[in-house]
């Protein structure tokens, strides 16, 4: 797997925010005594990227068992088996 | 067995934990998914709040004690029987702000006048709702009718809500009096600091230095409790801001079930991962709380179709067996293997934590965490919170990104996760959900554990509370150390049956921290303040 630059992956941050309406231009561009500025927030963002996404990407899941739930506590409320038997018995095709 | 008598069984007890991923996948399949499964079962099972009826006080407190010192089970005793006035108890707590917030920086807005007039015009006496006349503290990202919300942010800084939070409603209807809204992490991120990252909010326990850590990002409202400025107080948990605070300030936090309280009328950080809960002197009075604020709410879908509130109260109420406290209901609880390992002051607090849950005939297991433990609540899986945020405050991010100050990082982060990365997110949040139930809690029926990312990605419930004080060297002060307990969905009445228990044989959760010096205020008022950095606020955010 190729490693992209730190200028690739800046060119690709500030494509992906200009396509949203996003502007890092908002920020000064280094100032290390304000609250945020572009370099800092790029650094961030290019560290963010080496990591997160590879890691979850490679996360091993099976996809006939794991499906994807926002509410995990919820969810096993709302499928207790006194809800959903009905609907987890096919027919009888025999 | 004394205690207010048998309660049916814990709420953990009717789960079924074998099936519940097989369901889960063909009810989706057949059904057309969760959406629809959800929006059609739900609203058909809408239990209502319990409300809270008996208080299960044992004894009545001392009459010389100082109602600042007094928890909400007391209080509102002495309310109830005539024998302390809300309006006393009001202004005992004003008086302490007036003394002590410039030190203490824990409120944003202070009620006063409405406060008071709300204390005078309570009808009081047998029978009236159980929170009558008891002060809170409310953080300010609950919406408050007609009271500036500013969740600490540039946001929000001039935002007037014209109706409260539900669960500010439901406070309000059984009595309870809002002294205030509390100084928060900007957003409810980190800890407590002005939109620009200057620090606020101090650690109750170290007034006089702002440098240590008082918890995020409900660290007002735990200030306000730990520094006797309220009698109670409510925040809100994305990603441990209710329990840290609380097991670094000495208090009970409770981090209900995701879906237990509504979370409509809050300033919203994650959809799936903010739980409203209280942050109190002790269980009783967290469980009264609780079992105010909770029950299904028909503007929070998220609140519908779930088990009933159980009786938290009673559930909080130690029983004796022979004069001997034991917990409520037969109960395991599990220990990861290097819980106790290691030397130090606060592995000594553990193991005789743990002594004393075995004496209150708790059998304690060692539990293995699965091996994909790691994976499933490390930094690349907690990170998939994040685009909930951004999506949510994207007009604002297009608008100006300066304001969001120093905790804008994470929500630029959340603009870079691809859809395809979300969705495996909950996939594996969906996987970690059934190795807790299938493994973690096939071992035990609830989980000591170091921190609380795992349970906060999945939704189940946590419990923060004190164990002891540490001697902290850097610092020279007594510091409070606490333990994490967690428990099943919806299982909150085990986890206060077991905490209980605890409190009913110790003593740790009736320290109180020591006032602040007057020197120790005055230094805090000549010392350059102290500001957050941009990568901490990265790094602590919930």
């Amino acid at each position: 797997m190729v490693d992209p630059t730190d200028e690739q992956l800046d060119t690709f941050i500030r494509a992906r925010l200009d396509l949203i309406g996003v502007s890092l231009d908002d920020l000064p561009a280094n100032d290390p005594n304000a609250p945020a500025d572009q370099v800092r927030i790029l650094a961030a963002l290019r560290t963010f990227l080496r990591t997160v996404p590879p890691q979850i990407s490679a996360f091993p899941m099976d996809v006939q068992v794991t499906l994807p739930v926002l509410y995990p506590a919820q969810s096993r409320e709302w499928t207790k088996p006194e809800r959903t038997s009905a609907a987890t018995e096919p027919p009888d095709a025999r | 067995m004394s205690g207010t008598g048998e309660l049916p069984g814990p709420s953990d007890r009717s789960l079924d934990r074998r099936g519940f991923l097989q369901r889960l996948a063909l009810a989706s399949a057949t059904a057309g998914g969760m959406a629809s499964l959800s929006a059609t079962t739900a609203m058909a099972a809408s239990p209502r709040p319990r409300p809270v009826v008996d208080l299960h006080v044992e004894q009545v407190s001392d009459r010389n004690v100082n109602p600042i010192d007094l928890t909400i089970a007391e209080a509102a005793t002495r309310i109830r029987d005539g024998s302390l006035k809300p309006i006393e108890l009001v202004e005992s707590f004003l008086e302490r702000v007036r003394s002590f917030d410039g030190t203490y920086q824990a409120w944003n807005t202070v009620l006063a006048d409405r406060a008071r007039q709300r204390a005078l015009r309570l009808r009081t006496g047998p029978g009236r709702p159980v929170l009558t006349g008891i002060p809170i503290a409310v953080k300010d990202n609950f919406f408050t009718n007609g009271v500036r919300t500013t969740a600490n942010s540039f946001i929000y800084q001039d935002f007037v809500p014209t109706f409260d939070a539900t669960v500010v409603t439901r406070l309000l209807r059984s009595g309870g009096i809002v002294l205030g809204k509390t100084q928060m992490g900007p957003l409810a991120t980190t800890r407590a600091t002005t939109a620009d990252g200057v620090i606020t909010t101090v650690n109750a326990w170290t007034p006089g230095n702002p440098a240590v850590y008082p918890g995020g990002s409900s660290t007002g409202s735990a200030t306000a409790v730990a520094g006797r400025m309220a009698t109670v107080g409510i925040g809100t948990q994305t990603g441990g801001s209710i329990t840290i605070p609380a097991r670094v300030q000495g208090l009970t936090g409770l981090k209900p079930t995701m879906g237990r309280c509504s979370l409509f009328g809050v300033i919203p950080l994650s959809y799936t991962r903010d739980h409203p809960g209280p942050l109190a002197r002790d269980i009783k009075d967290a469980a009264i709380v609780l079992q105010t604020m909770a029950g299904p709410d028909p503007r929070d879908l998220r609140t519908l179709g779930l088990p009933p509130v159980p009786d938290l109260v009673a559930a909080a109420t130690p029983v004796r067996r022979a004069g001997r406290v034991i917990c409520r209901w037969p109960t395991r609880m599990g220990i990861p293997a290097d819980y106790l390992s290691g030397t130090g002051t606060e592995v000594d607090l553990r193991r005789a934590m743990v002594d004393a849950m075995a004496n209150l005939d708790i059998d304690i297991v060692e539990v293995a965490l699965p091996q994909e433990w790691s994976l499933l609540t490390g930094y690349a899986a907690n990170s998939m919170r994040l685009p909930e945020r951004s999506e949510q405050f994207l007009e604002y991010l297009r608008s100006d990104l300066k304001l969001f100050g120093v905790s804008l990082t994470t929500w630029m982060q959340g603009l870079f996760v691809g859809g395809d990365e979300y969705v495996r997110g909950q996939r594996a949040k969906l996987l970690l959900a059934e190795l807790v139930l299938n493994r973690v809690f096939a071992e035990c029926d609830v989980m000591l554990f170091e921190a609380a990312d795992a349970f906060d990605i999945i939704g189940f419930p946590l419990v923060a509370f004190p164990i002891g004080l540490e001697q902290d060297d850097d610092v020279r002060a007594m510091l409070p150390v606490g333990a994490l307990l967690g428990g099943q969905p919806y299982a909150e009445d085990r986890l206060c049956a077991v905490v209980a228990a605890y409190q009913a044989v110790t003593g740790h959760h009736l320290q109180r921290p020591p006032d602040p010096a007057a020197s120790g205020a005055l230094a805090r008022t000549l010392r350059k303040p102290l500001r957050m950095s941009l990568e901490q606020a990265q790094a602590t955010s919930a």
